[in-house]
């Protein structure tokens, strides 16, 4: 029982550092203020969802997550290319309470019902039902993932990411596309929200609009900016920090009324108290100002 | 090498750059002087295409840039440093020469191939600017005249045909400046073709093989560093009328 309890919260761990590992990469890395993360992340668990359950394999869905994901992403950038800092920011927070509108008010969406009896993945034959096993899925894809980033912000891609954070134009003086980086930095940080929505999707088995919205949205924001801005290993210290802590509420029985809002203002204390001992986040090696 | 016809910029009423003709020679040095607000930093930001010109052209080796987005223009060859330098604040010295020496425009294969070794050309590099630093130090903690050398060492090992530097001086004490005119001296040696924009006569005196003179916008002087000393509209234009 307990055991089951701690596998359930591993797995949202590691649903919530592939999300949020993602978003460093735009945010920390890249320096585009994005805060659209959450609707990449709503588009991968609908898109996966809905092609699985019209028969499409658990494996293609999954892709197809990331892909459609991705190209939210691209589209993003298309219509926010020439902005910039707090302007990028309300451009693509908006993008967010349009993608959260279209889910609401779509009709295969389903609207507010939203999606029950999403499947369980079954990856060549074998049914992912267990929670255990369902976890062993999400470290194998959340290790994956972890090499990818890893590998991406140590390339000399990376540190082109860094120069277009640090001074745009200075680094289209030294004849880089800066345009063409922004869309590759948001194409690969919006097809892993997009996959991390579809564990999501097929784990929690039922999905609505309110899952991919503004308290979401704080949550991830919250987990990059504990653990620090352009740190990976940042991110999933921050995604432990964030998912575990509250959990730690539960045990001193309050009643759900009071359980709800309490984590709101455990969230808000826990970032309010990481920023003031480290003002860059636990492990965060930038500043944006 | 560079040939600018008949360049018009103007900001709201004002005429920055107006009606330019300008022949940049190669492999020699050209210093732009001119009064505050003549017009030198827009004149080089309508080159490198940071500001998009009213009208006129310009051609770099016979092939016309007007047109290409600032980024391609640095790739067809120009190289430039900025009046407030401009550095990437969080890269080290190291990552400021590697994006500065990458010109592979492949970005996804960067992500899977190895990191080239640019060691040596760093350290040649960092020889001849004279910085004297650990690589790994960030662009943050430089000073302000070390950030100034870093800047146009970015600007040298860019791949380009002519170096364009805005005011590499200024604000900076009398030792560095020695050590900056040295290094445009050795520049020129190697057959470097660079652009100044100098305030200070003295300082290009020796320096310059041309010297073009700015006001509101205008080319009132053009010709050799001595004629320009005692050109009655240089003295003019600086000391007014
Ligand atoms: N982006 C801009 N918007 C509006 N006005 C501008 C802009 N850039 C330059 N100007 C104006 O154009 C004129 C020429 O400016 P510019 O910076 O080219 O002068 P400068 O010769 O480089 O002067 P300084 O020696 O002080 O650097 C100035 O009056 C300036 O205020
Ligand atoms: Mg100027």
């Amino acid at each position: 029982m307990i055991a089951n309890y701690f596998i359930h919260i591993l797995i949202l761990v590691g649903i919530y550092s592939i999300l949020s590992v993602s978003l460093n990469l735009a945010l920390g890395y890249t320096g585009l203020l994005n805060l659209g993360h959450v609707a990449f992340f709503g588009v991968g668990a609908y898109v996966s969802a809905l092609l699985n359950m019209v028969g499409v394999p658990f494996i293609i869905s999954f892709l197809a997550a990331g892909v459609v994901a991705g190209a939210f992403g691209l589209f993003l950038i298309y219509v926010s290319k020439k902005l910039k800092g707090d302007y990028l920011a309300l451009a693509t927070l908006g993008f967010a309470f349009i993608v959260y509108s279209l889910l609401l008010n779509l009709k295969f969406t389903r609207g507010p019902l939203g999606i029950p009896g999403i499947p369980k993945p079954e990856i060549f034959g074998i049914v992912i039902s267990s929670n255990l096993s369902y976890l062993i899925l999400v470290l194998v894809i959340g290790v994956l993932t972890f090499l990818f980033f890893n590998k991406v912000v140590k390339s000399s891609f990376g540190k082109m990411l860094g120069a277009l954070r640090d001074d745009e134009l200075n680094l289209r003086v030294l004849g880089k596309n800066t345009t063409k980086l922004k869309y590759y930095s948001m194409g690969i940080s919006a097809f892993f929200a997009g996959i991390a929505g579809s564990l999501f999707a097929h784990y929690i088995t039922y999905i609505d609009p309110s899952s991919f919205y503004m308290s979401e949205l704080i949550l991830i924001v919250t987990i990059v900016i504990i653990g620090g801005l352009a740190s990976i290993e940042g991110s999933l210290i921050g995604a432990f920090i964030v998912i575990l802590i509250p959990e730690v509420l539960r045990f001193f029985a309050l009643p759900s009324s009071i359980l709800g809002p309490m984590r709101q203002i455990f969230y808000a204390l826990v970032l309010i108290g990481v920023l003031w001992w480290r003002p860059k986040g636990i492990l965060g090696k930038v500043d944006l100002q | 090498m560079i040939k600018i016809k008949n360049i018009n910029k103007s900001f709201g009423g004002l005429k920055a750059v107006d009606g330019i003709n300008l022949e940049i020679g190669k492999g020699q040095i050209t210093a732009i002087i001119g009064p505050n607000g003549s017009g030198k930093t827009t004149l080089f930001n309508l080159i490198s295409g940071i500001v998009e010109k009213d009208s006129g052209s310009i051609s770099l080796n016979g092939k016309n840039i007007s047109r290409q987005e600032d980024f391609q223009r640095s790739e067809s060859g120009i190289s430039r440093t900025f009046q407030h330098v401009r550095l990437f604040k969080n890269l080290t010295i190291r990552e400021h020469f590697e994006v500065a020496l990458d010109d592979d425009k492949n970005l996804l294969k960067k992500i899977f191939s190895k990191n080239k070794d640019s060691g040596d050309e760093i350290e040649r590099v960092m020889r001849l600017i004279g910085l004297e630093k650990n690589i790994e130090t960030k662009a943050n903690d430089l000073s302000y005249g070390q950030r100034k050398l870093l800047d146009i060492g970015i600007g040298i090992v860019k791949k380009h045909d002519v170096l364009m530097l805005d005011e590499p001086v200024a604000g900076i004490n009398p030792l560095l400046r020695r050590k900056i005119k040295e290094l445009i001296k050795v520049l020129r040696e190697q057959g470097e073709t660079i652009v100044i924009i100098e305030h200070n006569m003295e300082f290009v005196m020796d320096l310059a093989d041309r010297v073009v003179c700015l006001e509101q916008g205008n080319v009132i002087f053009e010709g050799t560093a001595k004629e320009a000393q005692s050109s009655k509209e240089v003295l003019e234009a600086y000391l007014g009328k």
